[in-house]
């Protein structure tokens, strides 16, 4: 059942500048997507576009077949979101920014509200102002979730967080993901983040998307070729290559991605540019984050 | 020190555009609140009057500047990890809020002066309200330097004061007391004004002296009691401490009226600013409902232009809604509807307006009652109704006059076969259209046409027949120039005829409230067309900006083509109270229909507002992407 799904999706803050150019992509129920993307790409317009909070101006969003700008109560009733620049009513205390979100949300979960207000050690009457941001956004992550949601978006949730503090909400959004089999569509710039959490990973790049794969996949089926300098019009030689994602001049050699794995990579090099023997490997998703996006830019 | 002044958060921030909006208006609304009393013909400002009414705008106005104008906030965080001393800063923030104090000032006595020029032929004496202008000059500059040194001495350690109760008690002791130092300070001898100057000087070195090399983001000592106690110590409590504590706090859901208060703080009261901004803006909208509800029209006879401030009314109401909007993204990404918020966006301000008018026009109908709405009188106004005529004539309410469309009223003749034409004015300079007086009685009326008009005014006005030659008898009688006048002074006929009731009151109240309510629900929505992620936040100050001027624009015109003798107040007001009275008249249900329509008109402009507000873009900021 598709959860989450972007059709073809347009944004532009200013007339010429798209922000996002036609994205489209599904969530399936149950799915953890990490969503990539350097400074600026568009995540968090993406984001925001499901929550209905910005407006699509071509193509559209359904959540649970919904659209989240006119059925934005039904679909903000079933979603979670925690956002980087997230806040909370400041004058509130913790007791009652619960108190709140409990009376809004009719599947309220008590127990695991109990269960996550425990783990996190918060206490009613403390001042959500007087909160430092990691616990702040742990409560954010509670009244997120507490309500046992079918679909939680995260912008770049642990983002400003300290490693203990990002590793403990990253174990509860995986302890809850576990038990209720909720779909999560996150996005981060922490890759060892994407990689403990995610299953499947979504990279935008300059509003359009480029790479749409399971993690699994990633790792096997894309490669890293190193080619040496050669002749004028190599890059572009390489850059015409079937397969080939983008180009990098690193100064000592080409850097290139194919999105074949590294045997066949080899071959189709060899074949294609006549260069034996070079240097294919299977490569990190951070190098490869690092490689697609300079690589394109 | 220009590069830092430059730098300062009063000088960078929106403060400066924010300032000059409330000189602006300050300036035009006390321009209007003083050339509005002169329609009384016994009202008379005096020197000690003028100077305390001047005195209270100023410090009025810049109240609200320091109030709204970052004076809390001595410099940014980042101008911390410069290498730039802590006094410097505080001496650059001082200076920046003295010169924009005293720039908001030029530009509210500027908007002053350039009304007074234009209704330079005003009963009131402009040259008395000059005089007192530059006799406030010094009282108020040295009052202004002397509170900005008092509340930059307020923990003169920190890079920004809290905006807590502690700043707002402070704030409030500060601002009573410069008034009443500008008020002595004016009446006292020039040289008076060394002390609270010397006093200033005194204070500003100490507090410099004071001020740490470098300032800092947080008070040395904890503040917020309990709760932040708590918070910090979040890890520190034991896990049983805490659970009890949870225990107490009880599993209760906020609905319902505890969910609406939390709106309502969250949308007025929080942060500080906002509680500043709601405690000076709903008692002001109050009495401006209760002045546009006609009550002082009822009480001393003086026909207020209350339909002509409706875009100025509109505006008023609008005020609240940029830093509202702010707020928004604390509570947009729960399922809240966004017709629950909107509703809380507007109700309030339209409640506050409603009170104050509501209650002047209860005051205004009980007036009514136990006055004589016909008057036979004189006036000595010139551009205030009623006004000056060479003789006494008829007076009535604005809604028993009649319209004539083709400016041809007809004739009135008496019995007898007198016959005067009838007292008539254009709808504007040049307008076919007039508006006239039934019960003219002009110039060389004879005493029996003039009891005639009063028993005709009265049999329309209260239903009831008092026969002509018993007004004639009774309260009439002929002058030495051979006029016609009241013995002894005055119609008491309400003495002689206790049950005489008003008949056909117009609904003025939802007409009121329909046009300022139509009005300020265009301009939200508007404002609202700017709410978008593609509009940036300069964006919606250039919008906000507009419509501000489009208000006060509006006030000034009419200002202006009331003294060029364009339009005249009070025979625009009674040509919509006659359309008003025909309505009703014409209309099955009389006034409940015209209540009925009035109200369906309002919910469709707020329908209309509501829309729009659905369809804008709440944003903490714009995206990075």
């Amino acid at each position: 059942m598709k959860v989450l799904e972007f059709n073809n999706v347009h944004r532009a803050y200013k007339r010429g500048v798209d922000v996002l150019q036609g994205v489209t992509f599904c969530l399936e129920a149950g799915e953890v997507v990490g969503l990539l993307g350097k400074n600026g790409a568009g995540k968090t317009t993406l984001i925001r576009i499901a929550m209905g909070m910005i407006e699509a101006q071509q193509g559209g969003v359904r959540i649970f077949g919904l659209d989240p700008r006119k059925d934005a109560l039904e679909v903000k009733r079933r979603v979670g979101y925690v956002s980087e620049d997230q806040i909370l009513p400041e004058f509130l205390s913790v007791a009652e920014v619960i108190r709140i979100h409990r009376g809004l949300f009719p599947t309220w979960d008590d127990g695991l509200e109990r269960r996550l207000r425990e783990r996190f050690e918060l206490s009613p009457k403390a001042r959500i102002k007087f909160l430092s941001k990691g616990q702040a956004r742990q409560i954010a992550l509670l009244c997120a979730v507490a309500h046992r949601p079918e679909l939680l978006l995260l912008d770049e949730p642990a983002g400003g967080l300290d490693p203990s503090a990002r590793r403990e909400f990253l174990e509860t959004s995986i302890q809850l993901l576990n038990e209720t089999g909720t779909t999560i569509l996150f996005s981060s710039h922490h890759m060892t983040d994407v990689e403990r959490m995610a299953g499947r990973i979504v990279l935008i790049h300059e509003g359009r998307l480029l790479i749409d794969d399971v993690l699994d996949d990633l790792r096997e089926k894309y490669s890293l070729v190193l080619v040496p300098h050669g002749p004028e019009g190599r890059r572009q030689q390489l850059q015409g290559l079937k397969g080939c994602l983008s180009v990098r001049d690193q100064g000592d050699a080409l850097h290139a991605i194919f999105a074949y794995e590294p045997g066949r990579c080899r071959s189709v090099v060899e074949r294609e540019l006549g260069i034996p023997n070079a240097y294919c490997a299977s490569i990190a998703l951070e190098d490869m984050f690092i490689e697609l996006v300079g690589g394109r830019s | 020190m220009l590069d830092l002044l430059r730098r300062d958060p009063v000088t960078g921030s929106y403060a400066l555009k924010f300032g000059a909006i409330i000189a602006l208006n300050a300036g035009v609304m006390a321009g209007l609140a003083i050339t509005l009393p002169a329609a009384s013909s016994s009202f008379k400002l005096g020197r000690l009057g003028s100077l305390a009414f001047l005195a209270i705008f100023t410090w009025a106005c810049l109240s609200i500047f320091l109030t709204f104008g970052k004076a809390w906030e001595r410099c940014r965080p980042f101008d911390m990890a410069l290498p730039i001393s802590g006094r410097k800063l505080w001496l650059s923030h001082i200076l920046a809020l003295v010169l924009s104090g005293l720039t908001f000032l030029a530009l509210a006595w500027g908007v002053l002066e350039a009304l007074f020029r234009a209704l330079g032929k005003t009963p009131l004496n402009p040259a008395q309200l000059r005089q007192a202008l530059a006799d406030l000059v010094i009282p108020v500059s040295v009052t202004l330097i002397l509170v900005v040194v008092l509340l930059q001495s307020i923990r003169p350690s920190l890079y920004r004061v809290r905006l807590g109760h502690y700043y707002l008690i402070c704030w409030i002791g500060i601002a009573s007391a410069g008034l009443g130092l500008i008020l002595a300070l004016a009446v006292l001898p020039p040289l008076a004004a060394l002390a609270p100057l010397v006093i200033a000087v005194w204070l500003g070195y100490r507090t410099y002296r004071s001020v740490p090399a470098a300032f800092t983001l947080i008070p040395l000592e904890a503040y917020g009691g309990e709760a932040a106690a708590s918070s910090v110590q979040v890890g520190a409590v034991s896990s049983q401490i805490r659970a009890r504590a949870w225990d107490q706090a009880g599993p209760g859901a906020t609905r319902g009226a505890g969910f609406g208060w939390f709106l309502f703080r969250l949308l007025y009261l929080k942060p500080a600013l906002n509680t500043f901004a709601a405690l000076f803006l709903f008692p002001i909208i109050i009495l401006w409902g209760f002045f546009l509800s006609g009550f002082l029209s009822a009480w001393r006879d003086i026909e207020l232009p209350q339909f002509s401030n409706v875009i100025l009314s509109g505006y008023l109401l609008l005020s609240f809604l940029p830093t509202q909007t702010k707020r928004l993204p604390l509570i947009d990404a729960l399922p809240v509807s966004r017709r629950l918020l909107f509703a809380f966006l507007t109700f309030p301000s339209l409640l506050a307006l409603s009170i104050g008018c509501g209650a002047g026009r209860i005051g205004a109908i009980v007036i009514e009652k136990s006055k004589l709405l016909v008057k036979y009188q004189e006036s000595d106004s010139e551009y205030f109704p009623p006004y000056r005529t060479k003789s006494p004539m008829i007076r009535i309410p604005g809604q028993y006059c009649e319209i004539a469309w083709d400016g041809q009223p007809p004739e009135i003749r008496s019995p007898w076969g007198e016959s005067h034409p009838v007292y008539q004015l254009p709808l504007y300079r040049g307008s076919r259209i007039t508006v006239y007086s039934p019960f003219s009685t002009p110039e060389g009326s004879s005493p029996q046409f003039v009891a005639l008009q009063i028993s005709r005014a009265i049999r329309t006005i209260y239903g009831e027949t008092v026969p002509y030659q018993e007004i004639l008898n009774r309260y009439l009688e002929v002058s030495d120039n051979q006029g016609v006048r009241l013995k002894q002074g005055q119609l008491s006929l309400l003495a002689n005829y206790p049950g005489l009731k008003p008949q056909g009151e117009i609904a003025l109240f939802p007409a009121l409230m329909l046009m300022i309510g139509v009005t300020w629900l265009f301009m939200t929505t508007v404002y609202l067309r700017a709410c978008r992620a593609s509009v940036t936040d300069a964006g919606r100050v250039v919008i906000f900006s507009i419509l501000v001027a489009v208000a006060i624009g509006s006030s000034v015109g009419q200002a202006a083509a009331m003294v060029a003798g364009v339009v005249r107040p009070d025979v625009g007001a009674a040509f919509l109270r006659i359309l008003m009275r025909n309505m009703a008249d014409a209309t099955p249900g009389g006034n409940l229909a015209v209540w009925i329509v009035c109200t369906l008109v309002l919910l469709g402009a707020y329908w209309i507002a509501q829309s729009q507000f659905q369809k804008i873009e709440v944003l903490p900021g714009r995206p990075t992407r």
